[in-house]
């Protein structure tokens, strides 16, 4: 039926994710998209290891995440994913992938990133980036939890 | 209210508060923070009983992440001082009122500790690169120092805004019973979104109202 | 591993210093300090000057983490593993705790101290919360500790073990069980003398507010809905 999430989030699988919008929204499948996790063992073990029995988890590469998007937005299931950075995101965004939104739900301290918002610290070059996809009129927000407001990327220059 | 008794609120306010971050072993929660409230008040009853309110809202709250949440640990104390020695009953909603005002405040205020606390570990980023023990501990402390005077501060303005708001609003007979009936509904609504948090929507609403079903029996057959 | 007990006691303080740009990470600092001297003094002085940085997990397993990352320096994994596998850390020790403990536990008592109280136990029910709260605390970050030190970089393992999957999945459950235990109890407890057309309107709010915050307006969340609803009534209080 849907991909309910598209989430920027540097830890990928934690609370807020699978407590907080997982159990508010009813999610059936988590997808998490790193080039480097989808490849290490003992980092998905680690990733997997809190996730509810009711949520299935897989770990996929950029490329790979990208040819099966169209086939998330159109399953019965509820899919959340979750990608840790902005280049990632960007490539998957590439190629006319159907995104529509995409929520920024934390990037933390990093070289050369600011504080633009408690959870959010972005360098300028990952903000116009993410503001080049805006201009493709995919919505970006940020917002980490449900009941939190949604923050328009444009309030976080 | 005398001067010892708001003292010793605002010092365990100080507690209350501070136990959001450490030692965290439940001081925090309305049902443990009032009743102690009550103590101090010479009215216990007073201090069950918003406890009891305030503990059905705080079952909503899950502090993942960094979140930001209500601190109705806080919040609670306010509402005991605007209720105690007071016909329960007719207070309760305006102590309700007051209690969560100040949990909504006290909760924000927390924000600004977080705020003071990052300004301090970026003004202190050389030496944690370089690892210094000294300025770790320090740091430490200084943090601990701020969430403590949160809790006081906080504790000791929703005090005084409990004396307040007793002295000045006053409610008919019939909307303050009907207020005190309106906050009980509110934290059964906030409780039941507790469930649905902590377990997920469908085992959630599952076991809260096997939860309720068991009860309701037990308070029949007993 | 020496320095475990010092470790834990560190651990209740590890969120003093919660700073949003490095999270908890000058607490794990301060938790992971007694272990390092576990490390030989070549490779103690780079973890030390690593320890600060950005980190945040449940605080309950802040002191697991310490103990897992000191035991994969001692076990000779490179510095580029030890940076992933410290930010490996973050999201899922934050998690399993999250559901273990926050949303298991906490309220499962929470919930069992409301009914106590309903029962008349007075200050004995705080009391016995704390009691419990204290005794699991301790308990969840010394087994922590004695885990990381012992498993290392395969922590993920044990934790994500299907056992402890189950078990966190029952905890969950059992917690939204307590609370729907407790709702009822509190109810009859705090109307005590009143009439049952009363308990009915108690009950109309409670359905009107999970409807406004749980229904179409996502906006509206618990504290508001009490703080509007309440205020209102207090408001008609004072004009009629």
């Amino acid at each position: 039926m849907s991909i309910s999430i598209l989430r920027l989030d540097d830890r990928l699988v934690h609370g807020q994710v699978v407590v907080g919008w997982g159990n508010a929204l009813g999610i059936d499948r988590l997808v998490l998209i790193d080039d480097k996790v989808s490849e290490t063992e003992w980092e998905q073990e680690l990733y997997s290891m809190g996730v509810p029995e009711s949520m299935s988890v897989d770990f996929l590469s950029v490329g790979d995440a990208r040819d099966k998007i169209q086939d998330w937005a159109d399953s019965r299931e509820k899919v959340i994913l979750v990608i840790g950075d902005v280049d990632g995101l960007t490539r998957l965004c590439e190629t006319g992938a159907r995104v529509t939104e995409i929520n920024i739900g934390g990037v933390h301290r990093g070289d050369g990133r600011r504080e633009r918002l408690p959870y959010v610290f972005l360098t300028d070059d990952e903000f116009a980036t993410l503001q080049s996809l805006e201009n493709q009129s995919i919505r970006v927000t940020a917002q980490d939890l449900p009941a939190t407001k949604p923050v328009p990327l444009g309030d976080l220059a | 209210m005398s001067v010892s008794e708001f003292l010793l609120i605002s010092a365990w306010g100080m507690v209350v508060g501070g136990d959001l971050t450490m030692p965290q072993v439940g001081f925090s929660r309305p049902i443990v923070a009032a009743p102690i409230a009550g103590l101090i008040l010479g009215d216990v009853q007073a201090g069950l009983v918003i406890g009891v309110v305030l503990e059905l809202f705080a079952l909503d709250v899950l502090p993942v992440g960094a979140s930001k949440y209500p601190d109705y640990g806080v919040g609670s104390l306010a509402g005991v001082v605007a209720l105690a020695n007071a016909p329960v009953i007719l207070g309760l909603g305006l102590a309700s009122f007051v209690g969560l005002t100040v949990a909504y405040a006290s909760g924000k205020a927390v924000h600004l500790v977080r705020i003071a606390n990052t300004a301090d570990v970026v003004a202190c980023a050389e030496q944690l690169d370089m690892g210094d023990p000294g300025t770790v501990s320090r740091l430490q402390f200084r943090g601990w120092f701020r969430d403590a005077t949160r809790g006081v501060m906080t504790t000791a303005a929703g005090a005084g805004l409990a004396i307040v708001a007793r002295t000045v609003i006053h409610p008919s007979a019939r909307m303050a019973l009907m207020s005190s009936m309106v906050a009980i509904g509110a934290g059964v609504a906030a409780s039941a979104g507790g469930a649905v948090n902590v377990a997920g929507r469908t085992p959630g609403v599952r076991m809260y109202l096997i939860g309720v079903a068991v009860a309701l029996l037990w308070v029949v057959l007993i | 591993m020496n320095g475990r007990v010092e470790t834990l006691f560190r651990s209740f303080s590890v969120l003093a210093a919660f700073s949003y740009e490095r999270m908890s990470g000058v607490g794990l600092s301060f938790v992971m300090r007694p272990l390092l001297k576990n490390l030989p003094l070549e490779k103690r002085e780079a973890a030390r000057r690593r320890s600060a940085d950005y980190f945040n997990c449940h605080p309950f397993l802040s002191g697991l983490a310490a103990s897992a990352l000191v035991r994969a320096e001692i076990d000779g994994s490179t510095p580029e593993d030890i940076e992933r596998f410290k930010k490996a850390l973050i999201g899922p020790l934050g998690l399993v705790g999250d559901r273990f403990i926050w949303a298991g536990l906490f309220p499962s008592f929470a919930g069992a101290t409301l009914v106590l109280t309903s029962l008349d136990a007075g200050l004995l029910a705080p009391i016995l919360l704390v009691g419990a709260f204290l005794g699991t605390s301790v308990l969840i970050r010394w087994a922590g500790i004695r885990l990381g030190d012992d498993k290392g970089l395969s922590v993920g393992r044990t934790l994500g073990s299907p056992r402890i999957r189950k078990a966190l999945a029952v905890v969950d459950a059992f917690a939204a069980f307590m609370i729907g235990v407790a709702v009822p109890k509190v109810i009859f407890w705090l109307a005590g003398t009143w009439r049952l057309e009363d308990i009915g309107g108690v009950l109309a709010v409670a359905a009107l507010g999970i409807v406004a915050s749980r229904g179409a307006f996502k906006r509206i969340d618990s504290l508001r809905f009490g703080l509007v609803a309440v205020g209102l009534t207090l408001l008609l209080g004072l004009v009629t």
